[in-house]
């Protein structure tokens, strides 16, 4: 059996669906333009995929589930439903799973909310990006303002766990404007917030537009404003700083993507999707084509298999959980690498700690305020 | 062979004047190489000869003509590079003067007009790439009525073309004269270069001069009396192919088992054991190398690897000199010494490409000589070592002529580039009715930072730089120290004018702030005299720096990216707790006077 297949914990499971009314200026995922006859010869395929995935894996218990894209919400409940029904059939799915699922504001309907609320799903992650209409158009979003608010407004009237995404750091964007969106966001008090500031990603329109001036389009001092501004007022208004881009009322942290920062085992569906079983990782093909052919010859369209050594898998461990802010568990760490994190990393954390980089205490390690303004620094220094 | 069908020529040029270009030809024409083999510039062996299409070796071929044999010895052109004009020149009787129809008698030319006429040597002038739309053959030939040449004896080429070779080979035959007959002597053999190989050890080439050298004869080197029997003889044509014998007037090679570079330098004289020669043939000058800059390895760990590697280019290159020093910035290095810009920036792409060693190289300085106020005498080849300034009574500082050759209207913008760098003028004078010559007493520490890269664009590339010493004289210097984050660190140390210390002091304050990046914490950067502070920037705290959005999917691309980042970092130094990245050191190199 390939040693990638071999899940010794219950995963979560990522679905990605790379359907685009029209690509975003900052997106560098994989997503194609949808038409109808490709969303329903997708659908079939990814089911025959995790049929696939059901006949091969020995342990099959599944954590989260979670339909990102692309834009899954441009597919219909039926179909979406299609695919959920098939996890549950083929995989051993935990009781009160969570089910997210990301949406954009110009795909929902009232209709399609309720509907896919009635299903199971019970998270929606709404694209909204800004509450500024020139800001939405430099981002290349298909929605405008009034499109925001009306959807979140059916929303909040299905699912009381949604999230809002929002984007800062734009070209040209002032600190009001960027707080004029953030109070937008707070009056709707959604049970969860994440916060991005834009990447110039290579690939991008953006990166073709920018390309001098590389990452930052606004000036460090601005995007250090804008961002420390973020968390005191979330925080103030009740929200959990729980990951460095993201913030949650209550428990409703999003389970899934915990999953990742705390390293844990993930499946991933779909083209360009990677799926990680603790000890290696596996990337399907990203070609729409390629993914369909060998599925269709009844192989898993999995193009590499990245094989971990123990340094590699010690520093991605550290690097995902420090951006929890909780930080990394001491004792987590020894049972599963062997090793004390003290005895690897000795003085580097001294070094950090002098800077006020991290905090070390008995029983976690976890980044401060400035280390969380320079995650990059501290994780850099901790490349082994 | 005969004496009477020999000739040894080399070709000499102003650099890019098609030199090159020309031999190529020259040995595609006579079918020394055939077109299968063929490439550009087949003498130019080495990769960066190639590229940047000069020549920094000399090397020796035989073509074989219509029943002479002729020894073409191809030359570099660039002023750095003059040394190594000189010795082909001792062993050839003419020489081949290529000239640009375009661009006419460059500054090099005319010194190579010297170094030939010194040396005895019967001059062919070619007006090369008469193919170009700017080629001005009449305009040359003018020229060189005016220094002295008979402009009826040229011969109009296009190397590139191949227009008019035979006249070329026939000129070398008929105006060239035969080597000396001087059999029955006892042997002279001179090096006038040589390349060492890790198997067979030094490869001499030699020109004989007198007598002959047969395989297997017991040789000495005149200069130490190291004594070698001759393992291989050979010749070039154009690769290495051995021969039983070289007779008098010949030029090839000798291998003799000699395993150090040091024991058979070029300019001696080899001769047999039995029946020696009484006096060794006239040598070169030594060479002084002009220019000293501290080469360092980025990673420490690498000063074992850079010290084989200065070595083994020593052996090809004896005018490179080096020895150990250690900066407290940059750890452990050396100074070396070199011939010029062009011949540093060379062994630095050589050490980079050939060794694959990274490196930070200082600002050049010059040797200065230092009499303290004790009354000792001292000479520094690196500022660091500058004493206290409240000890020094004078310091002198080494200056050159140096002659431009220019079109008219750039007199302007280039009198003022030599102002600008203490020049003081001395003559100029009109080559033709549009070029002029321009003549300057400049001190040499200016000549090597960016004057050369100034003058060319201050020219649109038309002024040609040709420099020679003149002697040390005294000047008002003073050393500028860096500090960085309150600490002064050696490695940025310049010797500058004290009347431009401020200036200058803040101009690499200013390009240091451009190329150090933000720390965690704000870094003032400073330039002082004597410790006082005469120019001051801040490099304000990094407050930022973290990749927002991540999450599962690639995360080993996400650690690769951390690992450039870090890897990108090792190239750093750190000068207490401030990174300060290799280019940091090389930015002072530069000088942007538009500022």
């Amino acid at each position: 059996m390939n040693r990638y297949l071999n899940y010794k914990k219950a995963f979560g499971l990522y679905i990605h669906i790379p359907f685009c009314q029209s690509k975003c200026n900052y997106c560098d995922f994989y997503s194609i333009k949808y038409t109808p006859q490709k969303m329903r010869e997708y659908v079939d395929m990814l089911k025959k995929e995790i049929e696939l995935y059901a006949d091969k894996l020995i342990n099959n218990r599944c954590r989260t589930i979670y339909l990102g894209g692309g834009t899954p919400s441009l597919l219909s409940p039926q179909l979406i439903e299609e695919i959920l029904i098939t996890v549950f059939n083929s995989f051993n799915v935990v009781e009160n799973v969570e089910i997210s699922m990301e949406a954009n504001p110009e795909s929902l309907t009232e209709c399609k909310i309720k509907a896919y609320r009635e299903m199971g799903i019970n998270r929606l992650s709404l694209g909204i990006q800004s509450f500024l209409d020139e800001e939405l158009k430099f981002l290349g979003r298909s929605h405008d303002v009034i499109d925001s608010i009306n959807a979140i407004i059916k929303v909040e009237k299905h699912f009381d766990n949604y999230n809002i995404d929002l984007i800062f750091a734009l070209f040209r964007q002032t600190f009001l404007n960027f707080v004029y969106s953030l109070n937008q966001v707070l009056d709707f008090n959604p049970s969860h917030i994440s916060l991005y500031k834009l990447q110039i990603e290579d690939g991008t329109k953006l990166y073709k537009r920018f390309k001098d001036k590389k990452t930052n389009l606004i000036s460090e001092e601005l995007d250090y404003k804008m961002y420390n501004h973020a968390i005191k007022k979330l925080q103030e208004a009740g929200y959990n700083h729980y990951e460095i881009s993201n913030f949650s009322r209550d428990e409703h942290r999003s389970k899934h993507n915990i999953i990742y920062w705390k390293y844990e085992p993930y499946l991933g569906l779909g083209p360009a999707a990677h799926g990680f079983n603790g000890k290696q990782r596996y990337k399907n093909y990203s070609n729409f084509r390629k993914y369909i052919y060998e599925l269709k010859k009844g192989r898993l369209p999995v193009q590499d298999i990245i094989k971990l050594n123990k340094k590699e898998m010690i520093f991605e461990s550290m690097f995902m959980g420090l951006r929890l802010t909780e930080g990394i568990d001491v004792e987590k760490f020894k049972s599963k690498f062997d090793v004390s994190i003290f005895d690897i990393y000795d003085n580097v954390l001294q070094e950090l700690k002098e800077d006020n980089l991290i905090v070390v205490d008995k029983k976690r390690i976890y980044l401060t305020k400035k280390g969380l303004n320079l995650a990059n620094l501290v994780f850099s220094k901790l490349i082994l | 062979m005969d004496c009477k069908q020999i000739r040894n020529f080399c070709i000499i040029a102003h650099i890019d004047h098609g030199k090159s270009t020309l031999a190529d030809r020259l040995l595609e024409f006579t079918n020394t190489i055939s077109d299968r083999d063929m490439k550009d510039q087949v003498l130019d062996n080495m990769e960066l000869e190639r590229e940047r299409g000069i020549t920094i070796k000399a090397q020796a071929v035989r073509i074989n003509y219509k029943g002479y044999e002729l020894n073409l010895i191809d030359t570099p052109g660039h002023v750095d590079f003059s040394y190594e004009v000189s010795k082909s020149l001792a062993a050839a009787e003419g020489a081949l003067l290529v000239i640009d129809a375009a661009q006419g008698i460059e500054a090099q030319t005319m010194a190579n007009i010297y170094l030939a006429l010194e040396n005895d040597l019967e001059i062919i002038p070619i007006i090369n790439k008469i193919d170009l739309d700017r080629a001005d053959p009449k305009k040359v030939k003018e020229q060189l009525l005016e220094i002295g040449i008979d402009p009826d004896e040229a011969i109009l080429t296009s190397a590139k073309e191949g227009t008019n070779i035979e006249d070329v080979l026939h000129a070398v035959i008929k105006r060239i004269p035969a080597p000396q007959d001087n059999q029955s002597k006892p042997l002279r053999a001179l090096i006038f270069d040589s390349v060492y190989d890790s198997y067979q050890g030094v490869i001499a080439y030699v020109r004989v001069i007198d007598g002959m050298v047969i395989l297997n004869d017991q040789i000495k080197m005149m200069a130490n009396d190291k004594k070698y029997e001759v393992d291989e003889l050979g010749v070039f044509n154009p690769t290495r192919s051995s021969v039983k014998k070289l007779s008098t007037g010949e030029v090839g090679y000798i291998i003799a088992g000699v395993k150090d570079v040091k024991n058979c330098r070029v300019g001696d004289t080899i001769t047999h054991i039995k029946n020696p020669a009484e006096t060794p043939l006239p040598g070169y000058k030594k060479v002084k190398p002009m220019v000293y800059s501290g080469l360092y390895p980025s990673d420490n760990k690498d000063f074992n690897l850079l010290k084989d590697a200065l070595e083994k280019l020593q052996l090809n290159d004896a005018s490179l000199i080096f020895e150990p020093e250690t900066s407290e910035a940059l750890g452990f290095g050396f100074r070396c010494g070199f011939l010029g810009l062009l011949h540093m920036e060379i062994i630095q792409e050589r050490l980079e490409r050939e060794y694959d060693i990274d490196l930070i190289i200082t600002a050049p300085s010059v040797i200065y000589k230092v009499k303290k106020k004790s009354n000792e005498l001292l000479e520094i080849e690196n500022p660091a070592d500058f004493p206290q300034q409240s000890e020094i009574k004078i310091i002198k500082e080494p200056f050159v002529k140096a002659a431009l050759h220019l079109p008219e209207e750039y007199i302007g913008p280039i009198m003022k580039l030599c102002q600008n760098n203490r020049g003081q003028f001395i003559d100029m004078q009109y080559i033709d009715e549009n070029r002029v010559a321009l003549e300057y007493k400049m001190p040499l520490s200016e000549i090597i930072t960016d004057f050369f890269n100034q003058l060319k664009s201050k020219s649109r590339g038309y002024a040609t730089l040709d420099y020679k010493m003149i002697g040390y004289q005294e000047s008002d210097l003073v050393k500028l120290d860096i500090l960085v984050n309150k600490e002064p660190v050696d490695a940025l140390s310049t010797i500058v004018f004290r009347d431009n210390a401020r200036e200058k002091g803040l101009t690499l304050v200013r390009k240091l702030k451009k190329t150090i990046p933000r720390q965690m914490f704000k870094v003032p950067i400073q330039a002082a005299v004597d410790s006082k502070i005469l120019a001051r920037v801040n490099i304000s705290a990094k407050r930022k720096d973290v990749l927002q959005k991540c999450y599962g999917g690639d995360v080993s691309r996400k650690r690769k990216l951390l690992e450039k980042q870090k890897a990108g970092k090792k190239r750093m130094k750190m000068v207490g707790k401030v990174e300060i990245p290799q280019k940091a050191f090389m930015s002072i190199l530069e000088r942007e006077e538009d500022e």
